[in-house]
């Protein structure tokens, strides 16, 4: 049974946990119920987790677009982050714009920024060989520090001491779509681009040749396909999905630009990409399980317990499934075999 | 034979994924001697030794060691029967010193530094090694590191020691100290097989000589009796007389077009490639060119650049009579160039993809594949049936990967691509290569059918016997640099087995 590692790796997580709960003397069963219940069995949690899904979700798409070419883009955070500022940029400056024009321009915004500075890493990765792990690493940290510079600076709101944009005009806002909720139309996009992403690898020439380069670029190239022009469009794309994730939260979620990035973003975005083996409707589910994680930690809070047990369950849980990827593989063989 | 053999091996098999490494093997080796293991690139000999040695397990055979039968599965039972092999690629420690790598040689818990050092003094000693025992591995020359690794197989006990290739790495000098090392070394009673492909080593340094052909050993015989002659026609076929005597020279009748036209071209060598020298190949439409060669001689390179990978350093290459200054493999396959690659889940296929997936590879871009960008999964498949349907290709689905098949489908998978559109010229790397009788015949009146339909033909290949079998013309490849053509009834045919082993290029 390959599938049956992803129970046993949750189990795992959730043991680790336990054993942590367990050694700062809290009753971990209550806190798993009670964050359990919250979380998938209230409006709120539900809907926070479906509100925190849409970022992870857009990042996690990058990253598997990515991954599509065995690049490894963990520029995520960066370009998500860049994203968001070329959307805030439109949203300040052209706030005078209806929201059917001025949505669409962000969206496209966000997109192209991200996509950019990733297609930048893939440029130097075609052309010189240089590594995009290291370049779309490095720029996160640009990327966060030329934020910081704005919403201290220049795009800092009047008379505020927080490191943050005013907020934005209601036009510039995505709109709710669950009344009495935060759930906003990226969620919608989400799903729009995941659609997008699928058809595009299966349904598209340039998909197909980013398939080809995937998995045997020399026989691709044989055929004729350019593999570095496959380098960059899938940076372009990848940066752009997460670009497009910045977008979408600040115009949905946070309705400004805020300095700091979001903690463990690149982490969690990795995890929900390859807990879904890269698989598009499987990140859609893995992000929205994270997202849920991610919201019982808020609520561990209240709890009094560190935020950072989420983090451990989260690592615990992707660490025990790579450790058993040998036994899936091994499995899937014997499998194949019989058949 | 007065003595019996210390090493017998007889009627080994094996197979890798379909293909037929070995296929019948039967070797006996004399204590004492220097025994020379010879044939082409891919005739078996390294898979045979491999067999020896304990790395693969042989599918059938019966191996004895000093007339007593042994089960070797295992290099650790090749050790104790008295086996070792020294590798092609070694396996030495580049920051521990010699005497601290032939330490490892030795099993045990402790090591003590002085016994260790006494002992690889003595070792390198008796033989005369000239290594010293206290130098850093990463600081010896080649010649040094491979008598290490010889010295490490001695001290796990080796008393009949392989070689695989052991002169492909060594300067003309080393190789000289190297034999007389053997001889050094047989004199204290160890037997020695070595495999290589070089003809003048075998008859200059050895005892005996058993030549392998397509995974079989054809024949054994004393280095005194065997000429070089007799030799390249044991490691090639004997296949030339049929060739020669098929047709008296090949009449100079109305030709089809010239459809490739190399003219001194030069190549960079680059890493493994040996690159190519003032090449000049021509290929007509209707006709078989074939390209004999030790493999290794820069096929890769000449068939890389037929297709349009490589732009020449030097030289010209004119397709169907247009120049191509700026080649690319997109621009040939329009041109209709097929490829049939030596390498086929390397070159040939994206080995994770399905068969679908594969089949548009070369032209997904193209109707019916494809239409404004978008791919149809529809025609995709109805293609692929059918040149499932007409090859008779065995596959559990059309989405599975690829990787699954065997070589014989894979290789059909490739011809039924290549081939499913106008075709102006085909270039084929070893096409029967690992294939079965089934699948060797196929290949065969492919070719033949192309021939027939006035498609030009590249026909790289190290295995003469197909070459003799198809080809119109015949050029011999080494180190980079192309012979004349032979005709089919040329008398020079004679001397091709010679020019294979280098004969008459001058020393490049």
């Amino acid at each position: 049974m390959p599938g049956l590692i992803y129970p046993l790796a949750i189990f795992i997580a959730l043991a680790a946990g336990w054993l942590l709960m367990a050694m700062a003397g809290h009753d971990a069963f209550s806190v798993y119920t009670q964050a359990f219940s919250k979380v998938f069995l209230s409006w709120h949690g539900l809907s926070e987790t479906l509100v925190q899904a849409v970022p992870l979700g857009m990042g996690a798409l990058g990253v598997a677009m990515a991954a599509r070419l065995k690049l490894w883009n963990i520029g995520v955070e960066g370009q998500f982050m860049f994203g968001a500022f070329c959307a805030t940029g439109l949203a300040l400056y052209l706030d005078t714009l209806p929201a059917v024009a001025l949505l669409p321009l962000m969206l496209v915004a966000g997109f192209m920024g991200g996509g950019l500075l990733a297609a930048l890493c893939g440029l130097l990765r075609a052309r010189l060989g240089i590594n995009e792990i290291v370049t779309t690493l490095l720029l996160n940290y640009v990327v966060g520090l030329w934020v910081g510079y704005l919403v201290y600076g220049p795009w800092q709101a009047l008379g505020s001491n927080v490191p943050e944009t005013t907020e934005f005009a209601a036009a510039a806002q995505l709109p709710v779509i669950f009344p009495g909720t935060r759930v906003h139309l990226g969620l919608v996009a989400l799903l729009i681009f995941a659609a997008l992403c699928h058809f595009f690898l299966n349904n598209s020439v340039w998909g197909y040749r980013i398939r080809a380069c995937g998995d045997n670029p020399r026989a691709a190239r044989t055929a004729g396909i350019d593999y570095k022009r496959s380098v960059l469009l899938v940076m372009l794309l990848s940066g752009g999905l997460a670009g497009a994730g910045g977008m979408l939260e600040v115009s949905g979620a946070v309705h400004r630009l805020q300095d700091g990035t979001t903690p463990f973003f690149t982490m969690t975005v990795f995890m929900a990409a390859w807990l879904a083996r890269l698989d598009l409707a499987g990140i859609l589910v893995a992000g929205f399980l994270l997202a849920g994680l991610q919201v019982a930690g808020y609520y561990m809070q209240f709890m009094g317990l560190p935020s950072a047990l989420v983090t451990v369950i989260e690592g615990v849980a992707l660490l025990s499934m790579i450790a058993f990827e040998p036994l899936r593989l091994n499995a899937l063989k014997r499998a194949g075999k019989g058949a | 034979m007065a003595q019996e053999p210390t090493v017998s091996m007889r009627g080994m098999r094996k197979s890798f994924a379909g293909l037929m490494a070995v296929n019948g093997a039967t070797l006996k080796v004399a204590a004492g001697e220097v025994h020379s293991l010879l044939g082409q690139n891919g005739a078996g000999k390294t898979t045979l030794m491999n067999i020896l040695a304990g790395i693969y397990r042989a599918d059938a055979g019966e191996i004895q060691v000093d007339g007593r039968r042994v089960n070797i599965g295992s290099p650790r039972d090749a050790r104790s029967a008295g086996i070792g092999m020294v590798h092609q690629h070694f396996r030495l420690i580049p920051s521990f010193t010699v005497a601290e790598n032939l330490a490892l040689a030795k099993s045990g818990l402790l090591i003590s530094r002085r016994a260790m050092q006494r002992a690889a003094e003595r070792l390198l000693e008796r033989y005369g090694f000239g290594v010293p025992p206290a130098a850093k591995v990463a600081d010896l020359s080649v010649g040094q590191a491979q008598k290490v690794e010889i010295a490490k197989a001695l001290l796990g006990g080796a008393e009949v020691l392989i070689l695989d290739e052991p002169t492909a790495v060594l300067t003309p000098g080393e190789t000289e100290e190297l034999f007389s090392l053997f001889r050094a070394m047989c004199r204290q009673g160890l037997t020695i097989i070595f495999i290589t492909h070089k003809l003048s080593e075998v008859l200059g340094f050895s005892d005996r000589i058993t030549v392998m052909r397509r995974g079989r050993t054809v024949e054994t015989l004393s280095s005194r009796r065997a000429g070089q002659e007799t030799l390249a026609e044991l490691m090639f076929g004997r296949a030339w007389d049929a060739w020669q005597s098929a047709r008296s020279r090949k009449t100079p009748g109305p030709r089809g077009e010239r459809v490739l036209w190399l003219d001194k071209v030069a190549l960079q060598a680059d890493g493994f490639s040996c690159g190519l020298q003032s090449v000049s190949l021509e290929a007509f439409a209707g006709e078989i060119t074939g390209i004999a060669g030790v493999s290794g001689n820069g096929q890769d390179a000449l068939a890389e650049l037929l297709i349009g990978l490589h732009r020449p350093a030097e030289g010209r290459l004119t397709l169907a009579g247009r120049a191509m200054p700026q080649p690319s493999p997109g621009e040939f396959i329009r041109r209709g160039v097929a490829y049939v690659p030596g390498d086929r889940l390397g070159q040939g296929l994206c080995p994770g993809l399905g068969a679908c997936d594969n089949v548009a590879l070369k032209r997904h871009s193209q109707p019916p594949f494809a239409r404004l960008g978008l791919m149809s999964r529809q025609r995709a498949r109805q293609k692929t049936e059918r040149i499932i349907a007409k090859y008779g290709i065995k596959i559990a689905g059309l989405e599975a990967p690829v990787s699954l098949l065997s070589g014989g489908n894979l290789q059909r998978l490739i011809i039924g691509r290549e081939l499913d559109a106008e075709v102006r010229l085909l270039v084929a790397v070893n096409p029967s290569r690992g294939l079965d009788i089934q699948g060797m015949a196929l290949m065969r009146s492919e070719l033949m059918k192309l021939r027939a339909a006035g498609v030009g033909i590249v026909l790289i290949s190290e295995d003469l016997e197909e070459l003799q079998a198809v080809s119109d013309r015949l050029h011999v490849m080494f180190r980079g640099r192309l012979s004349p053509p032979f005709f089919r009834g040329d008398q020079d045919a004679q001397h091709i087995g010679r020019l294979m082993a280098g004969a008459g290029f001058g020393e490049a």
